[in-house]
């Protein structure tokens, strides 16, 4: 089975994920249906990898492991130093809630919260922020992906790309290192897009390390790694930054 | 848990707030009807015993011969065993409320009314002591005779003359049961009243009250046979020592089972209402199943989830507790009042306890938590990935397609039925709720109807009610032939024959005899039918044999006396009967009849005339009429009083059929009506959740409508596919109903048969009951799926499509 290893620069950061091994299937009517198989994979610390593929390559079946969202049928992961596919639910979700931040295609806001309330709710679940300073961090977040003016509102009165903008600043709500998005311009038009994914390349610049599923063309503007799924396995990888600084 | 989560909380339910009034108000419903029968029940607790024991009752009573002398009175008042010792008279007769209508009363001769220091009565109305010439009426036959103040009626004792009494004045009497229930009338007059009415008695009972222990049985006996081992040693043995069970409400039993029952109900009511919430809050979680998902994606734990979707089911569950508190005490002050006016009960503090609303309460905040702890927890242990997965549209049925026969029969039904029976399935817990709540309350207000069909056909199948028309007691024995004679002569008698009935009560060798029987002379009695050997009216054996010519030391027990008497076939039974002591064989255990339990003792008369000196002569008849029925009876009743009038032969008493029913139905009449009032409130409850059931999954298949509109469904095929849906599940729900009421019924007729008629009721399952309770299942059924799906057909194929 094809593996790959990105080769890291002289002195670059221990990967933040880890893949080894890693299987999912599924039972599906027509029998199992193997969403990734034995996918050795490391994502580089600090750093936007995206992850592109057709549909039904296993992108979102990947992300949803990195995540703990989803259960390697076999193999290991391995985030942050910690095998998150032997955490249990409540210990996953703390886990997660503090060093993960999730941005889903559908956006997934609460749709009985305001989106300043949006943000400050997984600042409850973590604990970490203390109770004062939790509204004022969650207004400068969303002044930060420039919607601070719709913090009032419920997210039914905000259009498409400014959900997906409180979403994000949401996923930064307890300041995680990792940064997963599944497909976070899919419902976006393509302006939308672009600054969604510049915003993602903002994050992974301050020191994050961005995982991005997506099905943009484009994806050498943002990234500066990309994997490439194939029927559930991992047929390339390319660092583009490398490439960038090879090239100039 | 957080500022922001609580908000969630609070806009959540506002948003599904149609529904969460709907539920709020079906838990009211339900707490209310069972906090106010847990309030009443905890009000009548407190308050029977007391009211009764505020009467004063005689711890014992002694039956002597005659009068107790004044010197010996004084001494026995002496005792310092005794609080209080009175000396009084209970004497039968008839009070004649109609030319053609005379009710048994029974007059209580109280010596000094000043004075009453035991079985007191309350000065209610009108004058005290009475006037002598006159009688004072407890209150609850005042309400019985429909009468007022000053109205005069013809009293007759038993001798012949009647002479007219005015009601002088009302009391309230608490250890009596109320005249309506009984059918009869209760007086109170001086001796010197007694003897204008030109009766003989005296005052032959001795009231005792001790003074310490006056709840020990064995105390107050021992005490009691004391002081009659004391009288017998200075010539004036009593011929009966009566020791009622102490602090007990002649109707006790009666009110205890009737309270037991509704608690059951209630009780039934409060889990069914917690189901409800619970209800309310799987639906919430199905909707919220993507939300769960993400609120786990960014931090939350299960026990965070729990606990907040378990806040619903609290804060609903509060709120109903709320709505329904001042309700529920206003309701149990109600309710025991009117138990009180049905018992003859005077309540000194209305106040509910503070345990019952307390109760009810916390009931109505835990039942509903409780119940919705298991979606909740299945929720909050959701993974993340299965949570997101939850698209929020009926995915359609997993395994094999449906088989051909079931094609077919989708195909004849119509793609619109279709849709909602497999709505109906989606759902399986939903739909056993519901189902469950719906077919509760039908069963409950089927028994009600059913326990009232179960009444009406014992005593038209008999075994209830005696089987001839008219029974008579004499004032004093006559000869019989001679009797029979002049009764066999009337028109309309068609068949007589003579009958004793007496009070009797077991003895001991070398002991006084002791009986249980209540102030009334009624209660706790076992009494003693003397028939001829060929009797029409013989009992139905059970056991041994029937009583046969010749018998005269053979004796049959009703099996509730065998128990009571710790009596045996082939063993011997010692009894005091017109004052002598008897012995008599256990022969056999026969099927009694009467009011109050499988009753009787039988002798033949031969075996009576023996034991008393009364050969030849009878005290008693029973009278089958040529015509059957109200009618026949009256004319029967009619020229018997008018043929012994003239011969100058005193009738103490006469009771008919129509009196033992009136007495039977009235007996059932409060448990029918409290078990109809509570099925009506269940069904409520039943009907509310539907709607709420309903609305629940309206919402939850929004997106699904619009894509039906998208397709070409008109609004009304909208209307329809939801309203099918709900009248599925209240037509799934009715069978239930029927089974459910039929297992209650013959429940409920087991509990209370026993101790109105002797023997459990029988199963009558009421068809019309069932045919209405259809009809009310159908009619609420469309009630409840209309408004949602009025709702549902409003939405525009945009705003359902858009809906997550």
């Amino acid at each position: 089975m094809p593996t790959h290893t990105v080769r890291s620069e002289p002195n670059a950061a221990e990967p933040h994920i880890r893949l080894r091994g890693v299987t999912k299937r599924y039972d599906t009517g027509r029998g199992p249906f193997d969403a990734l198989r034995d996918v050795d994979l490391d994502v580089r610390a600090r750093a936007l990898t995206a992850i592109v593929g057709r549909s039904g390559s296993g992108k979102s079946t990947l992300a949803n492991l990195v995540t703990g969202i989803d259960r390697p049928t076999k193999g290991e992961v391995v985030a942050l130093g910690r095998r998150v596919d032997t955490l249990g639910q409540r210990d996953l979700a703390l886990w997660r809630g503090r060093n993960v931040g999730v941005v889903f295609q559908f956006f997934q806001l609460l749709p009985a919260l305001t989106i300043v309330e949006n943000v400050v709710l997984p600042m409850e679940f973590a604990g970490r922020v203390p109770v004062r300073e939790r509204r004022p961090r969650a207004l400068a977040l969303l002044e930060r992906v420039g919607i601070g003016a719709q913090a009032q509102k419920l997210p039914s009165a905000l259009s498409g790309g400014e959900q997906q903008r409180a979403a994000i600043a949401r996923a930064l709500a307890n300041d995680p290192p990792i940064v997963v998005a599944d497909e976070p311009t899919g419902n976006l038009d393509s302006h939308n897009s672009g600054a969604v994914l510049e915003l993602f390349a903002a994050l992974a610049a301050d020191g994050r390390t961005v995982l991005v599923v997506t099905h943009e063309r484009d994806v050498s503007r943002f990234a500066d790694d990309v994997v490439t799924l194939v029927d559930g396995l991992v047929s390339e990888v390319r660092t583009l930054r490398a490439e960038a600084a090879n090239r100039g | 848990m957080g500022d922001v989560a609580w908000r969630k909380v609070w806009r959540d339910l506002a948003l599904a707030r149609g529904r969460a009034v709907l539920l709020v108000l079906a838990l009211a419903l339900s707490l209310a009807a069972g906090g106010t029968v847990a309030s009443t029940y905890g009000v009548l607790a407190r308050e029977m015993p007391r009211s009764f024991l505020a009467s004063r009752p005689a711890s014992a009573t002694l039956v002597l011969e005659h009068a107790l002398a004044p010197e010996l009175l004084r001494e026995v008042r002496a005792r310092p065993d005794l609080a209080a010792v009175e000396r009084r008279a209970l004497v039968r007769g008839r009070l004649e409320v109609a030319p053609d209508r005379k009710l048994p009363l029974a007059l209580f001769v109280i010596e000094d009314f000043a004075a009453m220091d035991v079985e007191t009565v309350a000065h209610e109305d009108g004058a005290w002591p009475p006037p002598d010439g006159t009688l004072l009426v407890d209150r609850s036959s005042l309400a019985f005779l429909r009468t007022e103040l000053g109205a005069r009626f013809p009293v007759s004792l038993r001798e012949a003359k009647s002479r007219e009494l005015a009601i002088s004045g009302v009391v309230v009497d608490t250890g009596v049961a109320p005249a309506w229930q009984e059918q009869a009338v209760y007086g109170y007059v001086t001796p010197a009243t007694l003897a204008a009415l030109g009766s003989a008695a005296e005052l032959d009972l001795v009231k005792l009250r001790v003074r310490e222990d006056a709840l020990d049985a064995e105390h107050i006996e021992a005490v009691a046979k004391d002081v009659s081992a004391w009288l017998a040693a200075r010539g004036v043995p009593p011929l009966e020592i009566r020791v009622p069970a102490p602090g007990r409400h002649p109707h006790q039993s009666l009110m205890n089972a009737l309270v037991l029952v509704l608690l059951l109900f209630s009780a039934l009511a409060l889990v069914l209402s917690a189901v409800l919430v619970a209800t309310l809050v799987s639906g919430l979680l199905a909707r919220h199943a993507r939300q769960i998902g993400a609120m786990k994606a960014i931090g939350a734990t299960p026990a965070r989830i729990a606990l907040l979707y378990a806040s619903f089911a609290v804060v609903l569950g509060g709120a109903a507790a709320l709505v329904a508190l001042g309700p529920s005490v206003w309701g149990a002050r109600r309710l025991a009042a009117l138990y009180a006016d049905l018992s003859n009960v005077v309540l000194a503090d209305a106040a509910v306890p503070w345990w019952a609303w307390a109760g009810t309460a916390l009931a109505g905040v835990l039942a509903p938590l409780l119940a919705a702890l298991p979606p909740v927890f299945a929720a909050s242990r959701a993974t993340v990935h299965e949570a997101l997965s939850e698209l929020g549209m009926y995915r359609g049925p997993r395994g094999a397609a449906p088989s051909t026969s079931g094609a077919r029969a989708a195909a004849f039904v119509g793609p619109t039925l279709v849709l909602a029976w497999r709505h109906v399935l989606r759902r399986r817990r939903r739909l056993a709720l519901s189902v469950l709540l719906l077919a509760t309350g039908g069963a409950v207000f089927l028994t009600g109807i059913d326990v009232a069909a179960a009444t009406d056909r014992k005593l038209a199948r008999g075994g209830a009610l005696p089987e001839y028309d008219l029974e008579l007691a004499l004032g004093e024995p006559q000869p019989t032939e001679a009797l029979l004679e002049r009764v066999r002569a009337l028109p309309s008698v068609a068949y007589v024959e003579p009958v004793v009935s007496a009070a009797v009560f077991p003895v001991r060798p070398g002991e006084a005899p002791v009986s249980h029987v209540h102030k009334d002379g009624g209660h706790g009695a076992l009494r003693l039918f003397a028939i001829p050997p060929d009797s029409r009216f013989a009992p139905t054996v059970l056991a041994g044999r029937a009583l046969a010519a010749g018998d005269v030391e053979a004796i049959a027990l009703a099996p509730s006396e065998v128990e009571r008497l710790g009596a045996s076939i082939g063993a011997d039974l010692a009894l005091q009967l017109g004052g002598r002591a008897t012995t008599w064989r256990v022969v056999g255990v026969v099927a009694g009849i009467g009011l109050g339990g499988n009753t009787g003792l039988w002798i033949t008369d031969a075996g009576y005339a023996r034991a008393t000196d009364t050969a030849g002569k009878s005290s008693g008849l029973r009278v089958i009429a040529k015509e059957h029925g109200r009618a026949g009876e009256k004319a029967a009743r009619r020229e018997i009083e008018d043929a012994f009038a003239r011969a100058g032969i005193g009738i103490a008493s006469i009771s008919g059929a129509s009196w033992w029913e009136a007495v039977l139905r009235s007996h059932v009449a409060i448990v029918r009506g409290a078990l109809e009032l509570l099925g009506i409130v269940l069904g409520a409850v039943g009907a509310l959740t539907l709607a709420a059931a309903t609305t629940t999954g309206v919402v939850e298949r929004t997106r699904e409508f619009g894509v039906l509109q998208a397709l070409g469904a008109t609004p009304a095929r909208v209307v329809w596919v939801v309203v099918a849906e709900a009248l599925l599940v209240g037509l799934v729900s009715w069978p239930f109903a029927a089974a459910l009421g039929a297992a209650l019924s013959a429940w409920v007729g087991a509990m209370v048969g026993p101790i109105v008629f002797g023997t459990p009721l029988p199963l009558v399952l009421s068809v019309p009951a069932l045919a209405a309770w259809l009809g009310v299942t159908v009619c609420a059924s469309c009630a409840a799926g209309a408004l949602p799906a009025f709702v549902a057909s409003r939405l525009t194929i945009r705003e359902a499509l858009a809906h997550v």
